[in-house]
Formats: structure tokens, C-alpha cells, sequence
């Protein structure tokens, strides 16, 4: 208790309740079509769970405890705290996302990134790009996000309360998934950089597919683990300084074996599922938009002043473009040839495998790079029919990138193409119009600078050429659809 | 009961889970509840006597079984509150919520 009055947190519920009510109508007035209605109406649903659950505790309790005085108040401040809570983490988790949407500009990419995730998925979702001041991309999914808030107040509500909040989710329908792709707001003009998304999408189809949890069972490699239960329990467990004459405390003992292997495995095994959750996005994307992937991932990492270093949350960056770049030659037939794509990408495979061996694992990541340096082939052979169906190989490269390469060297927006066997044109691939878009740009940018007045700008010939792959992009979506 | 039983079935399994080093799709949340549990184990019981929790768990599991059953007795309504005392205090120590933020 901090010495508040039930009376105050009864009537600064309240406030805060009308005060998010407010905000939402706000926000969702500044938003552009199309609105993220879904999103919008789980928030309601939260908002109205959380009015319903109070107003319908306190007449719970007032009967209750009607002469109870003292157990009354107690349990009231308990029952607005929670509430209050929960609109606080409505507040800072949800709002900021809805905020962020009324900054976007126009998504000329977002019907096709729909219509891809659709191949994969059979669950409803909504999509929604979200402009971010980090720089970085994100996936953040959430599954059954407003449903699962109200559940939890269920859980904790007497009979009736509970037959109300269920009414209320039942009501709602809402879909099965909401989700936020992030980037970074200075990439907001170039198609070339927003290739990165395809990872991103990458991560949506683990979730929905479940690939992840396919790949389970999977052992920590014994050795490297048990290395690590013993350095962490040599590993001083105060980090003050420890007087001369003290015995210098670890955490060997203070804590029992079994608990610094619990602290070790908990550690291993949280790096492992998001190690192995990076890998499966990149394999995905790298079959999904083919070289594409590589080029955007290797000049994003560039971009970030990337160091070749492992994170919690990520592998290191060189090992994992030697991953892609060993899926596009061994299993997606890339680099068999001289022509200028296999070529620039033959040329980054020496200079990334040193990478990949220069790259240093300590402690945790020793454990996990290991665990999948043993386990690599049998998870890459249990990904990839996920994605065979879909997968740009070279063939396919070959059989679409050309004709639309040539278009976009002339500075044509590549928006449809000869169909040769049909006789007709018809809308160009999206992945081949991204894939034309990277060898141009990696291979031949003096050519296309050179269709340029001498006074625009180098910067601004590349503007022209993310133009060219936007406008394309978007029009040969609306040609396939309007066909 | 039943919820209190499951919690501890599953704290078993984080056990054996962490000692196989098998990772599988749920063993992050029963290693999470083990390693809990092992810190309740180091603060109530361990203090002078054996380093292994398992046999402390499994005790537990037989106590709330026992209760469910309605067999069990003081001894067994006093491990299990003292173990799930200690529970609570650990998780409500680890979710301090910032009233302010200071940065410089």
C-alpha cells in the first residue's frame, strides 16, 4: 500500500480510461486508407474488457464484502490496480504502434507483400508497415493479441463477469494475427533497401508454419556446454570491490551446481531459438527473392556499421551470408555460369567464408554455434520444402530478370513483359522486377547513370532507378489483379 | 492443487530437460520454472544440505498429490507454502515496474 485512498484510484481509472478511449478515436482519425481495422478494434476490445471487468468486480465485491469495510477497500484498490495496469501497458505497448502508422507515406509495395504472405499462410492477418527512427527492421507478431489480454482477465473474474468478457471477445472476431513489419524511415525511398522485408516476412511464415517447433528436438553440444557450467560457476558474483582477506564469492558458491546449469541452459537455449529463428527467415527469404536477399542483407549490415559479431539475438552477420550465399549456389543453382550476377556473386564468396572463420564465440554462443554447426544440414533439409514451391532459382532468374532488366536499363518501368508463350505482355514478376533492380545496381550503374544529364545528381539517378522499381511494382500488381 | 501440481510437474521436466541439454518447443518455459524453483530450493532448503534439488522436487510433487488426494498433512500444506512463498517473492522481484526513468 502507498497510502492511496480507493476513492483516487477509482476516479484516475476512470480518467485514464476515457483519456485512451480518446486517444484511439485521435489516431485513428489520422490514419490514411487502408486502416489497420483489425489492429484498432482489438484496442477497443481491451479498453471495453477492462471497463466491463472493474465496474463488474466492484458490484462483485461490494455484495460480497458488504460488511467487510476494510476487506472491501483492499480488495477495490487491488482490482483498480490491476486494471490500471493493464491500460498502462495498452498505453506504452500498442499506442505507439498506431501513432507510428499515421506517419507512413504511401506503401506502393504493400499489396504485394499481402499477396505473398497469403501464399504462405492460411490464418487471417493484417499487415502494417510501420516507418521506425531505429535503424533497424522488426518483425513483431501478434497472435490473438486483444483475445488473449481479455482471457487473462477471465481467469480472474468471478462467473458473471466471466460470461460478460467472453460476450465481448466473442463479438469481436477478430483475426487470428496483427503484424508490424519496422524500418528504418530513411530507407522509406528505396525498393532496393526495403528487400530486407522479405526477412522479416520470413518470420511471419515460421510463426504461422510452425518451422521452429519442427525442428525440435535439438541436443546443446555437450562439451562446449559443460565449459560453460564451469567458467560460470568460477565467475565472481560480486562486483563491488571484495576486501584482501575476503574469500571472493562466485557463483560456484552462492548458487548449487544444478542451479548454474539451469542459469546456463536457460541462456543457451533462449540464444538458440532466436539463432535458429534468423536462419530459417534468411534461408526463406534467400528462396523467396533469391540474390536479392543477399545484396539488400550485405549492404544493410554495411549500412549499420555492422561489426562481424554475434549477438544474443543474432548469429554472426558473415555466417550468415555465408548461408545464403551457399543456398543460392548449392541448392538454387546460382554461380554456375559467367553471366554478371553469378559473377558478383561468386566474387563475395571467398571474401565472406573468411569472415565466417574470423567471426569469435565465447560463453553462450560457443554452446549455440556449435549445437548448430552439428545439426546445419538436417535444419536446412526440414526448411526448405516449406518454400520449394515459391523458390526464385536460377532458372527462374534467368527466365525473367533479362527482359526486365533491359527495360529498366532504358529507364522504362518494367510494369509488364513479353510473354512468349502466350503471345501477349503480361505483368512482370515482382521478385524479378527487385532482382533486376540489385543487378543494375551492382553491376552496371555506370550504364544507367550514363542516361542521365550530366548535372542530376549520382544520388539522384539512384532515386530514379527506386522510383522506376516502385512504380513497377506497384502497377504490375494492379495489372495482375485487374487482368 | 491442480494448477500448484502442474507447476511442479513441469519444474520436473525442466529438470530432466536441462540435465538431457534437450532443447524442445516448450523447455524454455519448463527450464524457467525449474531455475525458479532450484532458487527457492538454494533459499529454503539447501542451506547445510544436499546440492541436488531433485530429490527437494520430487518431494513436493508427492506432498500436492498427496493434498489433492486429501491425504496429506501439516508437514505437506508447510514445504508446499514455503516453496511457493518463496516463488511468488522471486517473481515479484523480478517484475519491478519504473515509476521514472533518469538518463544522462
Amino acid at each position: 500500500m502507498q497510502g492511496i485512498d480507493q476513492k483516487t484510484y477509482l476516479d484516475v481509472f476512470r480518467e485514464k480510461l476515457c483519456s485512451l478511449q480518446k486517444l484511439v478515436q485521435d489516431l485513428e482519425r489520422g490514419l490514411a486508407p487502408p486502416k489497420p481495422d483489425e489492429f484498432i478494434k482489438g484496442l477497443r476490445l481491451i479498453i471495453k474488457a477492462v471497463e466491463t471487468f472493474l465496474s463488474r468486480r466492484m458490484d462483485n465485491l461490494q455484495t460480497a464484502l458488504e460488511k467487510n469495510p476494510d476487506a472491501l477497500a483492499a480488495q477495490i484498490t487491488f482490482h483498480a490496480k490491476v486494471a490500471l495496469q493493464i491500460l498502462g501497458s495498452l498505453h506504452e505497448q500498442y499506442l505507439p504502434l498506431l501513432h507510428a502508422e499515421s506517419q507512413h507515406n504511401e506503401y506502393l509495395f504493400k499489396p504485394s507483400i499481402d499477396r505473398a504472405v497469403g501464399l504462405f499462410t492460411k490464418s487471417g492477418f493484417e499487415l502494417t508497415l510501420i516507418p521506425d527512427f531505429q535503424y533497424n527492421y522488426a518483425f513483431e507478431g501478434k497472435e490473438n493479441f486483444a483475445t488473449r489480454e481479455v482471457e487473462l482477465l477471465e481467469r480472474h473474474s468471478d462467473p458473471d463477469t466471466k460470461a460478460a468478457l467472453v460476450k465481448l471477445r466473442k463479438e469481436a472476431a477478430l483475426k487470428q494475427w496483427i503484424v508490424f513489419l519496422h524500418f528504418p524511415v530513411a530507407e522509406r525511398d528505396s525498393a532496393l533497401k526495403l528487400c530486407i522485408l522479405a526477412h522479416e516476412l520470413g518470420h511471419f511464415v515460421d510463426e504461422t508454419n510452425k518451422i521452429y517447433r519442427d525442428l525440435l528436438p535439438i541436443e546443446l553440444d555437450k562439451d562446449s556446454f559443460e565449459q560453460l557450467v564451469d567458467a560460470k560457476g568460477k565467475t565472481p558474483a560480486y562486483g563491488g570491490v571484495t576486501p584482501k582477506s575476503a574469500q571472493q564469492l562466485t557463483f560456484d558458491t552462492i548458487f548449487t551446481r544444478a542451479g548454474v546449469e539451469a542459469l546456463c541452459y536457460r541462456s543457451c537455449n533462449e540464444m538458440l531459438e532466436r539463432w535458429i529463428r534468423e536462419i530459417i527467415a534468411d534461408i526463406l527469404a534467400a528462396h523467396a527473392i533469391g540474390p536479392a536477399s543477399y545484396f539488400a542483407f550485405n549492404d544493410f549490415l554495411a549500412c549499420m556499421g555492422a561489426e562481424n559479431a554475434t549477438s544474443n539475438s543474432h548469429p554472426a552477420p558473415a555466417f550468415r551470408l555465408q548461408l545464403i550465399l551457399k543456398e543460392l549456389k548449392d541448392t538454387m543453382g546460382y554461380m554456375n555460369s559467367a553471366s554478371a550476377i553469378d559473377s558478383v556473386l561468386s566474387e563475395a564468396i571467398p571474401r565472406v567464408a573468411a569472415g565466417a572463420v574470423d567471426a569469435k564465440y565465447r560463453d553462450e554462443a560457443k554452446v549455440v554455434h556449435k549445437t548448430i554447426d552439428s545439426n546445419l544440414a538436417s535444419l536446412l533439409a526440414k526448411i526448405r520444402p516449406v518454400v520449394s514451391e515459391y523458390s526464385f532459382g536460377a532458372s527462374n532468374y534467368r527466365s525473367t530478370v533479362p527482359k526486365i532488366l533491359e527495360r529498366l536499363r532504358r529507364g522504362i518501368a518494367p510494369i509488364e513483359v513479353l510473354d512468349e508463350v502466350q503471345g501477349e505482355m503480361s505483368a512482370a514478376s515482382v521478385v524479378g522486377i527487385l532482382n533486376a533492380g540489385w543487378e543494375l545496381y551492382k553491376t552496371d550503374t555506370a550504364g544507367f547513370y550514363g542516361e542521365f544529364k550530366d548535372t542530376v545528381p549520382e544520388l539522384e539517378r539512384l532515386g530514379n532507378l527506386n522510383h522506376l522499381l516502385f512504380k513497377a511494382v506497384e502497377a504490375s500488381d494492379v495489372k495482375r489483379r485487374w487482368k | 492443487m491442480e494448477g500448484g501440481l502442474q507447476f511442479l510437474k513441469s519444474v520436473l521436466e525442466g529438470g530432466r530437460l536441462v540435465a538431457a541439454r534437450s532443447v524442445s518447443a516448450d523447455s524454455y518455459k519448463a527450464a524457467l520454472a525449474y531455475g525458479e524453483s532450484v532458487k527457492a530450493f538454494e533459499l529454503v532448503e539447501q542451506p547445510g544440505h544436499s546440492e541436488n534439488p531433485t530429490v527437494y522436487l520430487q518431494a513436493l510433487v508427492n506432498y500436492a498429490s498427496a493434498l489433492r488426494e486429501q491425504t496429506g498433512d501439516e508437514r505437506a500444506v508447510q514445504k508446499l507454502t514455503g516453496f511457493f512463498e518463496t516463488i511468488r517473492d522471486l517473481a515479484l522481484e523480478a517484475t519491478e515496474r519504473p515509476i521514472e526513468t533518469v538518463s544522462w
